[in-house]
């Protein structure tokens, strides 16, 4: 072989059998092969082959598999963010004329997905409240009602949805539920009969703010009626963002626990603050959906939401004034964030909405990480002192 | 600011120009300088000299140890040879703990020793002995507490109170303890030494090394000696170790409590004829353990009946529990020390300070305690 031939065709090291790294190596490549042309065509290569990067990678295949697990559902397909994973979620359910049913209490991309894309391919939606049982069933009882897209609890006011009454209700109706469940998180809701668990994996399950990803959680059969889109969307994650999630992963219980933790204390400290009117936290003995919340989960997650007694130049100055909170989207990391609701969350909802979903130009809303919670409520107390002087 | 709070953000402010929370990769060779006059003036020429990735990354350890300053290096054996790089010269001596990694003996042992440095191996556990040690050209006093594999304690502010009073540096291998549970410096050490590839990396997924110093000179001579050598950190390491550290007292909390457990159920298993583990009120120095140190760590060996050949086939029975060589990673490892990390040094050696052929190290991880002592019952009773 010519040197020249050789750059492409580096020399194979072969790792012997059973001398596995601990640490699974970053399926850095697109393409697969096999010796023959017939050996791609067998049952099992059909089965578990793998051919194309789009199609599937044996380092994202692992976090799927690994991901479902925790979601108790047997397959999932990972993409390229929690929007992608929106996107698949709806696309692969959806067709011209079908209604699409979201609260009002939701992240707002997701909104934005459904009022303004979807409706451009003839997709209708009904927003409600997610506290409306009687229109999530009356919604639920028409004939074009097909899909529910929610959350719980809801980003960013912390509203908990009935999972038992709204599943059973689509369940009777035949209405597919996807449950945007970056919030609660991969370990739980599983036992709830929703169709889709649809998650951020931006957020808690890598948890360290490095890298994008989105996943779709389901049972086996719908993950592979999904597949065909999916490959042909090519929202895919990338092996080395999938390598860095399930390395984020490793520690996403010890994260969770103390992000809630924290989270908790930070909203008891807060509820006892004159300045503060309203703590939304459904881990918050007193939160109106704490009964709710206790049911359905055993962490409460690190974001929270409040209102402050002041308007929108005092809210903003409180904000600015936090040191360790970083004034930013997103959550789920290790730092501690902060953000404006009304500006960063609620910009697309008219007045009337805004009241519905209780987003005032005072609410704040803090993702809670991991520092050590006394530095945590200095900081919220000091800048409390700044803003309100 | 506390420990866990310093664990996120010490070292780390948004990128200047984007605003992007976390430490860019600075993936760079070399830096542009705005005019000859202005040389260095931003801090950075060549990444060998230094890098804002890996500066991060020591700017952050060197506040969880509380100490001066700190470099990075490609391991954790490099951090150590610049460390004896930048104490010795021909002619001098260092005493080192006579039970300390297999490769700290062998870089003393078949490398500087060609050099004309002389080594003695101590009981670092015992001060009279070090302090009988001391020669009048003693540079250094080196230690590994505690030490790898039988966990012997050295008690860091006796033996640093001896350097102290031969104005020689005291050097602490801090590795399997880490900032979170003891901090040298503040117990009167000089240097600490750390292989970030375990604990501060946690997730098996990197190698590398640090030194923190408690001084302006020393810290002066590390960052010569890192630079003049070159074994530097890569920025993609120091990248992936910064972001591991953020979880380090999350991991170490979880892994002791794991350690504990473990090491109670051994104790009390038929099979298993020794344990030691510094948690246990068995552990031979356990008030010292309490003393000198916020935990007892996630290490521990142990001895089971019918010796070498019964260790042997624990070692090939065990499932969840991985055999390799490292640990401080998440995943729980299991080591025959004789046969791999501590293989390197004479057998007569290993077996007058206490490693025998049969001892076991566990490297407790994080994964739910139940399945690990399931996973080690199932192959003790296949003994």
């Amino acid at each position: 072989m010519k040197k020249q031939t050789r750059v492409t065709h580096p020399k194979e090291v072969e790792i012997l059998r059973g001398n596995a790294p601990v640490v699974p190596p970053v399926h850095r490549t697109v393409k697969f092969t096999y010796p023959t042309i017939a050996d791609s065509l067998t049952a099992e290569a059909k089965e578990h082959g793998f051919d194309y990067t789009r199609d599937s990678n044996p380092t994202t295949r692992a976090l799927e598999l690994t991901a479902a697990e925790l979601q108790d559902r047997d397959d999932a397909i990972a993409v390229g963010s929690g929007m992608a994973a929106i996107w698949l979620a709806l696309l692969g359910n959806l067709e011209a004329g079908d209604r699409v049913v979201l609260f009002v209490e939701s992240y707002r991309p997701n909104r934005v997905a459904v009022r303004r894309f979807l409706a451009k391919l003839d997709i209708k939606f009904t927003m409600l409240s997610v506290h409306d049982l009687d229109g999530i069933e009356r919604t639920f009882a028409e004939d074009d009602t097909k899909l529910l897209l929610f959350e719980s609890p809801t980003n960013p006011m912390l509203q908990v949805a009935d999972l038992a009454k709204i599943t059973a209700l689509a369940r009777r109706h035949e209405v597919v539920t996807v449950l945007d469940n970056t919030f609660a998180g991969l370990h739980q809701h599983g036992r709830y009969d929703v169709d889709y668990f649809v998650h951020s994996l931006t957020k808690y399950a890598n948890g360290h703010g490095d890298v994008m990803g989105g996943i779709v959680i389901a049972d086996r059969k719908r993950i592979r009626a999904l597949k065909p889109l999916a490959v042909n969307m090519g929202a895919v994650l990338d092996p080395g963002a999938a390598a860095l999630i399930s390395r984020g992963l490793k520690t996403y219980y010890l994260r969770y626990e103390r992000h809630s933790a924290n989270a908790l204390a930070v909203a008891e400290h807060l509820a006892q603050r004159p300045e503060v009117t309203k703590v939304y936290y459904p881990g918050l003995p007193g939160d109106a959906g704490h009964a709710l919340a206790r049911e359905q989960m055993t962490d409460f997650g690190g974001v929270l939401a409040f209102d402050l007694d002041a308007d929108k130049k005092r809210t903003w100055a409180f904000i600015d004034a936090l040191e360790l909170f970083t004034t930013t989207a997103s959550l789920g990391s290790t730092e501690s964030l902060v953000c404006p609701v009304q500006l960063y969350l609620g910009s697309d909802l008219s007045a009337e909405e805004q009241k519905q979903a209780q987003i005032k130009e005072s609410t704040v809303r803090l993702a809670v990480g991991i520092e050590h919670v006394e530095d945590l409520v200095a900081d919220i107390d000091q800048a409390l002192a700044k803003s309100f002087r | 600011m506390g420990f866990t709070t310093k664990q996120v953000h010490a070292g780390v402010t948004p990128d200047p120009t984007t605003g992007a929370i976390l430490t860019p990769i600075h993936q760079s060779t070399t830096f542009v300088q705005d005019s000859v006059d202005e040389y260095l003036s931003k801090g950075y020429s060549y990444s060998r000299s230094g890098n804002p990735t890996v500066r991060a990354l020591e700017q952050k350890i060197a506040a969880l140890e509380n100490g001066k300053s700190c470099t990075c290096y490609s391991t954790g054996m490099a951090a150590e040879q610049v460390v004896l790089q930048a104490t010795l010269s021909a002619g001098d001596h260092a005493i080192v703990s006579d039970v300390a990694y297999g490769g700290t003996y062998r870089l003393a042992t078949k490398i500087y020793s060609r050099f004309g440095v002389e080594f003695s191996f101590v009981d670092t556990a015992n001060p009279d002995a070090v302090r009988s040690a001391l020669r009048p050209n003693t540079k250094l006093i080196f230690t590994e507490t505690p030490a790898n594999p039988t966990l012997k304690l050295t008690d860091i502010a006796a033996i640093s109170e001896i350097a102290k009073g031969r104005g020689i540096p005291h050097a602490v291998d801090n590795t399997f303890l880490t900032p979170y549970f003891q901090r040298p410096l503040e117990l009167g050490a000089n240097i600490s030494v750390h292989s970030t590839t375990k604990y501060f990396d946690g997730h098996n997924a990197t190698t590398g090394g640090a030194v923190v110093v408690d001084g302006d000179e020393l810290g002066e001579k590390m960052r010569f000696h890192q630079n003049a050598t070159g074994v530097i950190m890569s920025p993609f390491v120091a990248w992936l170790t910064l972001q591991g550290t953020k979880t380090l007292s999350l991991r170490l909390e979880r892994q002791a409590a794991n350690a504990q457990a473990i090491a109670e159920f051994l104790e009390k298993h038929p099979k298993v004829t020794r344990v030691r583990y510094p948690g246990l009120t068995s552990f031979p120095q356990h008030a010292l353990a309490k003393r000198q140190a916020s935990g007892f760590g996630a290490m521990l060996w142990f001895e089971v009946e019918g010796g070498v050949k019964a260790g042997k086939k624990l070692m090939d029975s065990v499932k969840l529990c991985t055999l390799a060589e490292n640990l401080g990673s998440v995943e729980t490892l299991i080591t025959h020390p004789v046969t791999m990390t501590h293989a390197v040094v004479e057998p007569a050696e290993r077996l007058r300070v206490g490693i025998t052929d049969g001892l076991v190290r566990l490297s407790v991880g994080i994964e739910d305690v139940e399945d690990l002592i399931a996973d080690l019952d199932e192959a003790l009773g296949k003994l």
